[in-house]
């Protein structure tokens, strides 16, 4: 299992969360701040099974929009190993 | 062979300076290396941190000027519903200590009053009852695979 936590724009956030939702990702949002200007981002926490991490990192690439400034980042992603998963 | 790491910011530059010289004279041919070979730094460790609501624009703005990459979440104290601030770095090897020092200096703790119902009184009387909070709650944890685009 693998946590991957990644950091968006706002504005791609409709589109990554439902392409995830899609492909049977389960996706939780949170609301976030952060980068150069303090600018509006947001943070979404994806539990994977391990050999599904590629197709979900997949999935964020292509739904991230290309920016329109260059040097603006569009995504942060770090993958995290998850000691223990429960469901409840 | 002659190995030069140069270290600039945000990037790991190596150069590689081939002495076939020393190959000639050895009998070997020259051998043809990259000239320079340059390699994205590795982000290895993510910080959680938990900062007191006073404390967050000081470590952050302190954080951005030695050049973490900063994430800010609000969030609420379990135990005395605070507000306060989760902030997600992003460290290199090496230079988590440089980010926890720096959150060391800005985040200080403080002793609040929280009104405690005496026991044994027949009114419910609040008895103020300092408690510590704050400092930072630093969580590191490993990263397995890093990419910013």
């Amino acid at each position: 299992m693998k946590l991957i936590i990644a950091i968006i724009r706002d504005e791609d956030n409709d589109a990554v969360s439902k392409a995830l939702t899609d492909k049977e990702f389960r996706v939780t949002f949170i609301a976030s701040t952060g980068g150069f200007l303090r600018s509006g981002r947001s943070t979404l926490l994806v539990g994977v099974d391990d050999e599904q991490v590629d197709t979900a990192l997949d999935v964020i690439r292509i739904s991230c929009k290309p920016s329109q400034q260059d040097q603006e980042k569009r995504a942060t992603i770090f993958v995290l190993k998850v000691d223990q998963f429960t469901q409840l | 062979m002659v190995l030069k790491i140069e270290l600039s910011l945000g990037q790991v530059k190596v150069y590689l300076y081939h002495s076939n010289q020393v190959r000639r004279s050895a009998g070997l041919k020259d051998l043809r290396v990259p000239e320079k070979v340059t390699s994205q730094p590795e982000k290895q460790n993510l910080l959680i941190v938990v900062v007191q609501g006073q404390d967050v624009d000081l470590a952050i703005d302190s954080l951005q000027q030695e050049a973490f990459t900063v994430t800010r979440l609000p969030s609420v104290g379990g135990f005395l519903g605070r507000r306060n601030a989760t902030l997600m770095v992003g460290v290199e090897a090496g230079t988590k200590e440089k980010a926890i020092e720096i959150l060391n200096k800005n985040c200080r703790q403080r002793v609040a009053f929280i009104a405690v119902p005496m026991e044994n009184s027949p009114l419910p009387m609040p008895a103020p009852t300092p408690v510590t909070i704050g400092g930072a709650s630093i969580f590191s944890v490993e990263v397995e695979h890093y990419e910013e685009f």
